[in-house]
C-alpha cells in the first residue's frame, strides 16, 4: 500500500507535469508507474461500482453503450453527464455491432479492473477508512476529531520523504526560519556611520536566520492531497522537529481555511489569523489538483487573495506537490513555494527565501 | 558493576551539615547504576554527557551534583530561543568598546570587551569544571551544531585569534540537557554519551525524599504524596516533577498538613496537580 501511494502521488505530479490531459495517456503513465491492475476494492470509484451493477441488471445493448461511454477517453462520468468542472461534450456516437463487440468484452472480463481506462478519476478517488493512509493516517471526517487525529498515528515501514532524508531538516528550516535581529553587532555598518560622524542612538545589529518565533501550520485534508497523506504527516512531524514541539500551531482544513479544525481538543473553528510577523506554511496544493481534474477553479483565485492579503505581516511557505513554475506570479510574489522535490536542496531554498523575503528585513 | 570508578557518589567527601531543607543542588540520589556509568564514560572519554528526560525529572541538578561530588567548579548555562552559538564561548560587549573608543580609553587587549562563556570557563580551568548547558532543545537547530568543532576537540579560536583548549591531563566535563522537544543533528548526537531520565518509581521517590527531608521524614506522607503523583500521571498527559513532589512535602510538613486535614486536598491541587486535574484554583 505505501509503495502504491507514493506511486499515486508520482502519477499527479507527472500528469500535471506533461499536461496530460487525455485519459489513454494517463492511463499508460499510470501503468508505467505500477498502477495498472491494483486491488480493484481500493482503486475503483464508487462511481465504476454502482456502473458495472447497473449494467449487470439493465439490458445489454443498453449497458453496452453506457460502458462504452464510460470508456470513452472523454471526462464524462458513467452516467454521460459532466462532472464537476468537466466540459460537457457530446458523446461520440458508437456503430450498434462495435458496441456490442465492446460489451461483450466488457461483461467478460466484468471482474478486470478497468482502472487504465479511468486513471484520472482513479486520481481523484479517497481511499478511506484503514487504507487510508500510508503513514496509519485517520481519514478526514466531517468532524474536528477526523482532521486533528491525522498526524498522530504513524508506523510506515517503507515510506520514501519526498526529500533527500540527509537535507530535510535543512531545507524544513530554510523553509520556516526568518531573518531576525541578533545580538551582534553589525559591524561594517557601525562603521560606516561612525565614518560619516552619524550620532550613533541605536547599535546597528546583524540579523540571523531563526525559527524562534515559531510557525503555524496550515495542512490541506482536501481529498485531492490525500495521495499525499504520507508527505503530509511526515512534514508535521519533521515541521515539529526542527520549530519544535511547543512552537508549531498546527491548523487543519480542507480546500481553503476558512473554517478550520485546530487541537487537541478537537475543534472547528474559525480560521485565527496569526500573530503578525509569525511565518505560515501551509502545506497544500492551493487547488491545483482540483483545478487539473475538473474540480473548483475558485480554489485557486481564493488562495491568491488570501497569500496576497497574509503575506503583508506574515512571511509564507507553500509546500506543496508541485514546482512552483506552476502558479501564478501573483502566488509566486508572496509566497515561498517549496515543491515536494527529491533533488531539492536547502541552498534552493534558502535562496529563493532571501530574493522573496528581503522586504521582511526591518 | 565493578569498574573503576572517577566518579562515585558513595566516595562523596564528607560535608558539613545540611539545613533542615537542603536545595537540590546539595542532594542527588543516584540510585541509577546506568547513570554513573554514562558519568564515568564521559569523564573519560571527554564527550559531552548528553541527558533526555521529562521536565522535573532531575536533569538540571545532576550537573551542579556531579560537580560537588567531584569537588569540581560548575556553572549553569540555560538556553533559551535567543540564544547564539558564540554565548557558550564569549560575548562579546560592543558598547562598553564603542564608549572606550569615543572617550579615548579603548584598551589594548581584546579580551578586555569579551565575557567568557560556560565552555570557555570549562577549557580553562585545569581544576575540572563541570559546565552544564540547560536545554538546549530550546535553541535553534545552529546552536547544537555550532558546538560541534569545540565539543569535539575540546577547544575554540577567539575572535582575535587565540586558541581556548582544555588540559590534556583533566577534561572538563560538560552535561547537556534535552527535553526532546526539538530533534538534535545526528552528527551531534554521535559526539555524545546519551542517558534517559526516565519517570521517577515510588521506591527512588521515597530516597529523594528521605534524603532531602532528613529527621523531617514521614514515610507514611512521603506515600501518600507519591500514590497522588503517581494517579496524576495515569490520569493526564504531564505527570507531576520529582520537584513537584519534594515541593509538596515540604509544605505538608512546615503547614503541618496531613492527609486527613482538611486543607489536604486543596494543598495537593496547588502544589502538585496544579493544572493537570479538575482543580479549581478560585473556589
Amino acid at each position: 500500500m505505501s509503495s502504491h501511494r507514493g506511486a499515486l502521488a508520482d502519477f499527479l505530479r507527472t500528469v500535471h507535469a506533461l499536461q496530460i490531459t487525455d485519459p489513454g495517456h494517463a492511463a499508460q503513465v499510470a501503468a508505467l508507474l505500477g498502477l495498472g491492475r491494483p486491488p480493484e476494492a481500493t482503486l475503483v470509484s464508487p462511481v465504476i461500482s454502482s456502473t458495472r451493477a447497473a449494467v449487470a441488471a439493465s439490458d445489454a445493448a443498453t449497458a453496452t453503450a453506457r460502458q462504452v461511454n464510460d470508456i470513452e477517453p472523454r471526462p464524462v462520468t458513467s452516467a454521460g453527464s459532466a462532472g464537476p468542472g468537466q466540459s460537457a461534450e457530446p458523446a461520440k456516437e458508437q456503430p450498434v455491432a462495435v458496441a456490442r463487440q465492446v460489451a461483450g468484452e466488457e461483461q467478460a472480463s466484468l471482474a478486470r479492473s478497468r482502472v487504465p481506462d479511468r486513471a484520472i478519476r482513479v486520481s481523484v478517488t479517497r481511499t478511506s477508512g484503514a487504507s487510508a493512509g500510508l503513514r496509519g493516517e485517520q481519514s478526514p471526517g466531517p468532524n474536528a476529531a477526523g482532521w486533528v487525529g491525522g498526524v498522530a498515528a504513524q508506523g510506515v515501514q517503507s515510506y520514501v520523504a519526498p526529500w533527500q532524508r540527509q537535507w530535510a531538516s535543512g531545507i524544513m528550516l530554510a523553509s520556516t526560519a526568518t531573518m531576525q535581529p541578533a545580538r551582534t553587532l553589525d559591524m561594517a555598518s557601525a562603521v560606516r556611520r561612525i565614518a560619516k560622524g552619524e550620532v550613533i542612538r541605536r547599535l546597528p545589529l546583524g540579523r540571523r536566520l531563526t525559527v524562534r518565533l515559531g510557525i503555524q501550520l496550515l495542512i490541506d485534508h482536501a481529498e485531492a492531497m490525500s495521495p499525499f497523506a504520507a508527505d503530509r504527516a511526515w512534514l508535521a512531524e519533521l515541521a515539529q522537529h526542527v520549530v519544535g514541539q511547543d512552537q508549531v500551531e498546527i491548523v487543519r482544513f480542507r480546500s481553503i481555511p476558512e473554517v478550520v479544525a485546530v487541537g487537541p481538543p478537537p475543534r472547528l473553528i474559525s480560521y485565527p489569523p496569526p500573530m503578525p510577523g509569525l511565518p505560515v506554511v501551509v502545506i497544500s496544493d492551493l487547488g491545483l489538483i482540483g483545478n487539473r481534474f475538473g474540480s473548483a477553479a475558485r480554489v485557486l483565485a481564493w488562495w491568491e487573495i488570501f497569500l496576497n492579503r497574509l503575506s503583508t505581516i506574515n512571511p509564507i511557505t507553500v509546500i506543496s506537490p508541485f514546482p512552483k513554475a506552476v502558479y501564478p506570479a501573483s502566488v509566486r510574489r508572496c509566497a515561498l513555494i517549496v515543491p515536494l522535490d527529491h533533488r531539492l536542496t536547502m541552498r534552493e531554498v534558502l535562496n529563493s527565501a532571501s530574493r522573496l523575503r528581503g522586504r521582511f528585513r526591518a | 558493576m565493578t569498574y573503576r570508578k572517577v566518579f562515585d557518589p558513595a566516595s562523596e567527601p564528607a560535608r558539613p551539615t545540611l539545613g533542615a531543607f537542603p536545595g537540590d543542588d546539595l542532594v542527588y540520589v543516584f540510585d541509577n547504576e546506568r547513570m554513573v556509568l554514562a558519568v564515568n564514560v564521559a569523564l573519560q572519554t571527554g564527550r559531552p554527557l548528553l541527558v533526555f528526560g521529562p521536565p522535573g525529572s532531575g536533569k538540571s541538578t545532576l550537573g551542579p551534583n556531579i560537580a560537588r561530588i567531584l569537588g569540581w567548579n560548575s556553572r549553569t548555562e540555560v538556553i533559551t530561543a535567543r540564544t547564539e552559538p558564540e554565548d557558550l564561548l564569549w560575548r562579546f560587549d560592543a558598547l562598553r568598546r564603542l564608549n572606550d573608543a569615543q572617550a579615548g580609553a579603548l584598551k589594548p587587549e581584546m579580551d578586555a570587551y569579551f565575557s567568557r562563556g560556560v565552555l570557555w570557563e570549562a577549557f580553562a580551568d585545569p581544576q575540572g569544571f563541570v559546565a552544564i548547558i540547560d536545554e538546549i532543545d530550546k535553541a535553534d537547530p545552529d546552536v547544537p551544531n555550532g558546538l560541534l568543532k569545540p565539543l569535539g576537540t575540546l577547544s575554540f579560536e577567539t575572535p582575535w585569534g587565540q586558541t581556548v583548549s582544555a588540559s590534556t591531563g583533566r577534561s572538563p566535563l560538560v552535561v547537556i540537557t534535552t527535553n526532546d522537544e526539538r530533534q538534535l543533528s545526528g552528527p551531534f548526537l554521535r559526539r555524545c554519551i546519551t542517558i534517559r531520565v526516565g519517570h521517577p518509581t515510588t521506591k527512588h521517590l521515597l530516597k529523594v525524599a528521605e534524603c532531602h527531608l532528613g529527621e523531617h521524614y514521614d514515610r507514611s506522607l512521603a506515600l501518600r504524596v507519591a500514590a497522588e503523583l503517581e494517579q496524576a500521571g495515569r490520569d493526564a498527559p504531564q505527570r507531576p516533577s520529582t520537584a513537584e513532589f519534594l515541593d509538596t512535602l515540604v509544605a505538608c510538613i512546615k503547614l503541618e498538613i496531613n492527609a486527613d486535614a482538611a486543607e489536604w486536598e486543596l494543598l495537593r491541587d496547588v502544589a502538585l496537580l496544579k493544572r493537570r486535574g479538575s482543580d479549581d484554583l478560585s473556589r
